[in-house]
């Protein structure tokens, strides 16, 4: 392209408009609003939100356009060439303060009973820009539900959510966010004219999983939660920069606190543009009510004559010194292990692999507890997998995204609602290719759901197409070809149940895209084969150069996964972290390296006799129930550290109350490898204390110093952050091998163990609000198999494998279309993993009715 | 201590019956005569200034009333004049005149507590009880305009916090004419009074020219002769349109100031009578959306006026940026409030121009070479209120 | 010459009858009261501590809005809002420490449902700190106010008209 042409599409591409006097050049399509925007002019809205696409149902945000005869709403006028705009003309203000007053009309006058007063959009404007004086003195229209005559206009419409129409001033923010950002629409705006009201759906409620930010966004008190319904004036509170602790993109939060109490009142987002655009899921919304819990542990508790008995911290340490010390002193610190929780912060991680490797001289660790039969080995194919750059905001700038093995909605929900925005706003095709359907499927250009089981099938079949279609470089091409060519497209088509077109679209796509994101998530990591499906994502990569014009990575599930990596807390850690290691502390345990898998099978030969867990439970959620409870009974001496009583807790011989994050400064690593902070918002709750802390007093018991102090701590952790993590893939294509692996007689229904869209581990089921939404386990179906069985919405279902029975209640899933069952892992009043084997890539299930 | 050293140092205060509050006077003392009297404060330091520092603007009115208790809506004035300065509003004619009114006769009130205590330091017990009855009426009109009988809190932003009561005027008269009545007595009993004159007249001298240096103001300074007053200088609060005189002193002792003092009774009781003749009727708030609340009975039923009054309640407003000085004549002398204004809801810097502060400073020259005794007369006379010296 | 004249003159002329002054009021009726056997009557204004009032139907009328706690400049309000079997607002708890309170009355000025308002009651000195602490209970009258200038004000204020009917 030449010179001349390059400048005239920027000529084309930029307008100049100038508002009030500020003369400014935007792209093309962007409103004065958000031009005026990017000069510091701030016109007030109601309606306008920057993440949703202009509506301009609220008038308020009027200007004043030379050559046009009357105002116009700014947020849906686009800014033109030549343009002159005032934003603050008399007849602008007299325009705005018109709008006001007729919003004012029909508005209660709720400001004393109304949870919104203090930071209502409604009032600050009109404090700003409205009349003080109402010159409407007739009789204010109300909803009035029948049944409901006497008592107040609140109705709740969700489990967390409360509606009054009265205060409603017609926005439309909520409808829009829930349609253009989170894909729901339940809930609409219904009626015409001065009756037109925001409702729940007829006979549904609003319980999405990002119904709270209906609140959050609405400029006045008609949605409000019931998480904060009449708790405390807004101005009573104090702000505080948190981190979410439940998602692995480290979601933006704000925590509210007094500062008179040791209480939390509620979590709002914290717009980060670069990583959650201000969207939250319920589950960092109301999963902080675990914080402010009663049933949270107080004191430490020890084991004597079988029961466990409160105890003081002196108490309990005087027993891990005299145990953990035995165990060292007898049998050598290689018969300590432990397991910890990659939610925790930096500190903590850091400091529990310091302990054990320092302290213990084992290699013992790890924080992967509920991935099934992990193999101890250097930097396998998922390590590298894992550990590939990834950016969040990346996501909406590919014109192609694929995801792989990955239920969004149940793993990431920022990276879901990305993916929407990409679809909605920046016009990106999505792929959605998994083994069962999900619900991203929905704004996806093609839904793609192969066999369970055969994920490195799909990626290969991907490959050969492109081999075959020469879409991409023929050398590359024929070296691959020689390692995977033993099966024809046709056949693996029939294996994954896909077709053969199926994977002509996805190559073709993935090889004309400009930009290509490729998502691959939690089916995979939890897959027995998960290093044999990177093996066939390190071919597909090299052989379409995905990472050259994109991003390909298995996202990391929990708030610090990525700093747990870093940091060695695997029992191989990276080469460069273990030398790097190595060199802070001048010494490295030379003994054998054991993850959860060979720690709980150690357990079991009472080979591992001490065994610490930090904020992890195996028990609930290790996939084979049984495998990890018999490892565990047989430990001779168990330490917990938890926040709540859990089934691992149960076993322990000493239990230790563990801090929430909402109570100590703690820095995380999110997915992308950006490392955030989470500010201290209250002083830690009953005797609980933070993990670093904890590790620090173990040590001190056992006579040994972990640090000198915070910044001897800092430093170190430092120097271990600014190692470059990213392993390289191999350099070769790599041969997959297929297994023909017989499916169990009997068992004929896949399973997978996911999270709830409303829950994230084992902790969020102490939150009222998120049990309001889903309470306790059932097995979601489709409906075609629903109807084979023979169970309705609700029934009771038998859930039965090979090693283990349940009865839990059918959900009939919308989405769902083929024969598989979802069963959620989060409650414990079902033993969700005891259905799971730890060697099996499937777990299969028979479902049954129970008979009255 | 030396040998040549010939004088004694004595603690007068903090706790002494004549220092009208927690006052310490460092003395030296050669024999019976003063040497240096050094005047030691902060002890009742209350952060006055500080905590108006950290409130909304018209949260702070509450605390200028605790400032110079003895003269409440004073201060009350002063600080709503400054911040109505800052805020660029423009009070109704009634509450100007309402204003006046009561100020004249804060300055009566506070006069009276004045006559009362220094006449008692100097022997003239009775004088004390006449004085508090008199006083009684002022604070029982308080009481009926604002509730409050010390603490009024009456004067607020932008107008009164209550319309006047209906018997105001009736109140004010009957005041008017009982003290007018009862100064006769005080006369009799004090001005010609030889026990009196002989521990006042010649005592406590200050020269004008040290009075100017010493940046005193009200009746200290106008003791000496110097015609000094805000209200003739620098009119506020409509006082140009009163008339008054400005009674003045030739020998700057603690008997002249007793006499201006008393014919500023006189004036200001003329003063507060023109008030109430002169009063026009109108609103007793400006109507400034944002600023002023707006009446109670629209909160209840308007919803534009429900969110201004939540809006003011909640956040106040928010000043612009700049400072301004107001000064007034509160019945100790000039007394000054200084606010700066950052464009948030509270002030970045309360500064008070407290009289009495001021005046106090000038306690070494008018005691220096008296006797023991004129030191409570000079401390008298300079009619000290430690809240405001301390704040 | 003079002066001596003068002072002497003082001395026996004006000194007596500043003394008949003073014996004048000997046979004046005291104005001082026999407080606390005769009480004086406090202005209508008059600020004493606080009372919270309800609506004719003995209903609360105070909703918890926090405004007075707004209003407060010593901070001496405290209250914890819930919600009631109706869905409406209420105060669960509603303190004032009346140690702390100045009795500005601001409470009352900020108070949008003229729920709290000052009453006459000026004696409640007491032996312990605790009983300064003014509960709900404490401060709600028993009947509401005969003399209440905003007595026009229906339950809740709102005039409205319904369109449940009108959808039948």
């Amino acid at each position: 392209m030449s010179e001349v042409v390059k400048e005239k599409i920027t000529a084309v591409d930029t307008v100049t408009c100038t508002i009030d006097g500020q003369q400014i050049t935007v792209p093309r399509g962007t409103s004065v609003f958000d031009a005026a925007g990017q000069i510091g002019i701030v016109i007030p809205a109601f309606c306008n939100h920057a993440k949703l696409k202009p509506v301009g149902a609220c008038r308020m945000c009027y200007v004043e356009i030379e050559k046009m005869p009357k105002l116009q709403v700014s947020c849906a006028t686009m800014a033109t060439d030549g343009m002159v705009v005032s934003t603050n003309s008399q007849q602008v203000r007299e325009g705005r303060k018109a709008v006001i007053e007729f919003t004012l009309i029909n508005h209660p006058l709720d400001c004393p009973t109304c949870d919104k007063g203090g930071e209502c959009d409604l009032q600050d404007l009109t404090f700003d820009h409205g009349y003080d004086d109402s010159r409407f003195g007739f009789d204010k229209m109300r909803f009035i539900e029948e049944e409901k005559r006497d008592t107040f206009d609140d109705l709740k419409i969700g489990p967390e959510i409360v509606l009054n129409r009265n205060r409603c001033i017609l926005c439309y923010k909520c409808v829009r966010a829930n349609k253009e950002a989170f894909g729901e629409y339940d809930i609409g705006a219904f009626e015409r004219g001065d009756l037109t009201e925001i409702n729940a759906t007829p006979g549904g409620e609003v319980s999405n999983p990002f119904s709270g930010n209906l609140v959050e966004i609405c400029p006045v008190g008609a949605l409000t939660n019931s998480d904060w319904r009449y708790k405390i004036r807004v101005w009573l509170t104090k702000t505080v920069p948190s981190i979410c602790n439940f998602s692995g993109s480290g979601t933006n939060i704000t925590f509210y606190k007094e500062d008179h109490k040791n209480f939390v009142y509620r979590v709002t987002s914290r717009c980060n543009d670069a990583i959650d655009d201000g969207w939250l899921s319920d589950i960092t919304r109301y999963g902080y009510q675990i914080v402010n819990s009663e049933s949270r542990l107080k004191t430490p508790l020890i084991k004597k004559g079988g029961k466990q008995v409160k105890a003081s911290w002196d108490e309990a340490l005087a027993v891990i010194k005299k145990h953990m010390g035995q165990i060292k002193d007898q049998s050598g610190g290689v018969c300590i292990g432990g397991l910890i929780s990659p939610s925790l912060d930096n500190a903590s991680l850091y400091s529990f692999s310091k302990l054990f490797r320092t302290v213990f001289k084992s290699n013992n660790i790890d924080f992967r507890g509920d991935y099934r039969y992990l193999p101890s080995v250097t930097d396998s194919l998922f390590t590298i997998a894992a550990s590939q750059p990834f950016s969040i905001s990346d996501i909406e700038k590919s014109d192609v995204i694929i995801t792989f093995g990955t239920d969004l909605i149940r793993e990431h929900h920022n990276e879901y609602l990305k993916i929407r925005r990409a679809v909605n706003f920046y016009n990106s095709t999505v792929y959605s290719v998994n083994p069962y359907a999900v619900k991203t499927a929905d704004i996806a250009k093609s839904e793609m759901v192969y066999s369970p089981g055969t994920d490195e099938l799909v990626i290969n079949g991907i490959c050969l197409v492109a081999i075959e279609k020469k879409l991409v470089n023929s050398s590359a091409a024929a070296k691959l070809k020689s390692k995977i060519s033993k099966l024809s497209p046709g056949v693996l088509a029939k294996l994954t149940g896909l077709s053969k077109e199926q994977f002509e679209e996805l190559a073709e796509a993935i090889s004309s895209a400009k930009k290509v994101t490729f998502i691959v998530g939690e089916i995979v990591a939890r897959s027995l084969d998960r290093d044999k499906i990177c093996a066939a994502l390190s071919n597909l990569n090299k052989l379409f150069g995905v990472q050259d014009k994109g991003q390909l990575a298995v996202l990391s599930r929990y708030a610090n996964s990525k700093g747990a990596q870093k940091l060695g807390l695997s029992a191989t850690p990276y080469e460069i972290v273990k030398d790097e290691l190595k060199k802070i502390w001048g010494e490295y345990p030379d003994c054998q390296p054991r993850n959860t898998d060979a720690m709980i099978n150690l357990m079991k030969k009472e080979e591992i006799k001490g065994f610490i867990t930090v904020g992890a439970n195996p028990m609930r959620l290790y996939p084979d129930r049984s495998f990890a409870s018999e490892g565990l009974e047989h430990v001779d001496f168990l330490v917990a550290c938890d926040m709540f009583e859990t089934e691992t807790t149960e076993l322990a011989d000493v239990v230790l109350p563990l801090c929430s994050w909402a109570e100590y400064d703690g820095d995380y690593i999110n997915l992308e490898g950006k490392v955030q902070t989470g500010k201290q918002a209250i002083k830690p709750k009953y005797e609980s204390k933070a993990a670093f802390e904890i590790m620090e007093l173990i040590a001190r018991q056992l006579g040994a110093k972990l640090f000198e102090n915070e910044q001897v701590k800092n430093e170190e952790i430092e120097k271990l952050l600014k190692l470059d993590s990213v392993l390289p893939w191999p350099d070769d294509f790599l041969k997959i091998e297929y297994e023909k692996k017989s499916s169990q007689d009997g068992y004929p229904v896949p399973l997978f163990i996911c999270d709830d869209p409303h829950h994230s581990g084992h902790l969020t089921e102490k939150s009222p609000s998120l049990l309001n939404f889903s309470d306790s386990a059932y097995v979601e179906l489709s409906k075609g198999l629903a109807a084979k069985i023979g169970v309705a919405d609700g029934d009771p279902l038998r859930v039965e494998s090979p090693v283990g029975k349940i009865v839990v209640p059918a959900k009939i899933s919308p989405v769902l279309n083929s024969d598989v069952a979802i069963i959620p892992r989060n409650f414990s009043s079902t033993q969700t993993t005891s259905l799971l084997m730890r060697k099996k890539r499937v777990d299969s299930v028979k479902l049954t009715r129970v008979e009255e | 201590m030396s040998a040549e050293k010939k004088t004694i140092t004595l603690n007068m205060g903090p706790q002494h019956p004549s220092t009208h509050g927690v006052l310490r006077v460092k003395l030296e003392l050669d024999g019976e005569r003063v040497v240096t009297a050094e005047p030691i404060i902060g002890y009742l330091h209350t952060g006055i200034e500080k905590t108006m520092e950290s409130m909304l603007y018209y949260k702070a009115i509450p605390a200028t009333d605790r400032m110079d208790y003895l003269a409440p809506m004073s201060n009350n004035l002063g600080y709503c004049l400054a911040v109505e300065k800052l805020m660029d509003i423009e009070v109704p004619e009634k509450v100007k005149w309402a204003r006046v009114c009561l100020v004249e006769l804060t300055r009566v009130a506070s006069h009276l507590v004045w006559l009362g205590t220094h006449s008692m330091d100097l022997g003239a017990m009775s004088m004390l009880i006449y004085a508090f009855r008199e006083r009684e009426l002022i604070i029982d009109l308080y009481e009926a305009c604002g509730g409050q009988r010390m603490m009024t809190s009456y004067i607020r932003i932008g107008g009164l916090a209550s319309d006047l009561p209906a018997d105001f005027e009736k109140k004010v008269r009957n005041i008017i004419k009982t003290i007018r009545e009862k100064m006769k007595d005080y006369d009799k009993l004090l001005t010609e009074n030889p026990i009196f004159i002989m521990r006042t007249k010649g005592v406590a001298v200050i020269s004008a020219e040290d009075a100017i240096n010493y940046c005193l103001s009200g009746p200290m300074l106008r003791g000496c002769g110097v015609d000094y007053d805000v209200r003739k200088a620098n009119p506020y609060s409509g006082y140009e349109n009163f008339d008054f005189d400005v009674p003045l002193g030739k020998n700057g002792d603690a008997y002249d100031r007793y006499l201006i003092r008393m014919e500023e009774m006189r004036q200001s009781l003329k003063i507060a009578e023109q008030a109430i003749d002169g009063m026009p009727e109108g609103p007793y708030r400006a109507h400034v959306p944002g600023v002023v609340l707006p009446p109670k009975e629209d909160v209840l039923y308007k919803m534009e006026s429900m969110i201004f009054h939540f809006k003011i309640i909640t956040d106040g407003f928010k000043a612009p940026v700049g400072s301004v000085y107001q000064a007034i004549e509160s019945p100790r002398g000039e007394l000054g409030f200084y606010i700066t204004g950052d464009g948030t809801n509270i002030p970045r810097r309360v500064r008070v121009r407290p009289p009495s502060f001021v005046n106090l400073g000038a306690l070494p020259i008018l005691t220096e070479g008296y006797l023991l005794a004129d030191v409570v007369c000079a401390i008298g006379s300079i009619d000290i209120v430690l809240g405001e010296v301390d704040r | 010459m003079k002066e001596i004249l003068t002072a002497l003159g003082r001395i026996f002329i004006r000194m007596p009858i500043g003394m008949l002054v003073v014996l004048k009021h000997l046979f004046k009726k005291p104005v001082t009261l026999d407080y606390p056997r005769k009480k004086k009557p406090m202005a209508p204004r008059f600020m004493g501590r606080q009372y919270l009032e309800r609506y004719d139907d003995g209903s609360e009328r105070c909703v918890s809005c926090g405004l007075c706690a707004a209003a407060c400049p010593a901070d001496c309000i405290y209250m914890e809002p819930a919600e009631n079997e109706k869905g409406e607002r209420y105060a669960k708890v509603f303190e004032i420490n009346l140690l702390r309170c100045i009795f500005c009355g601001f409470c009352e000025e900020a108070c949008p449902e003229e729920a709290i308002f000052m009453g006459h009651h000026y004696e409640f000195s007491a032996d312990n700190r605790d009983s300064f602490i003014w509960t709900k209970e404490d401060m709600l009258v028993k009947h509401p106010r005969k003399d209440n200038p905003f007595k026009t004000l229906f339950r809740r204020v709102r005039k409205v008209y319904g369109v449940g009917e009108k959808k039948g």
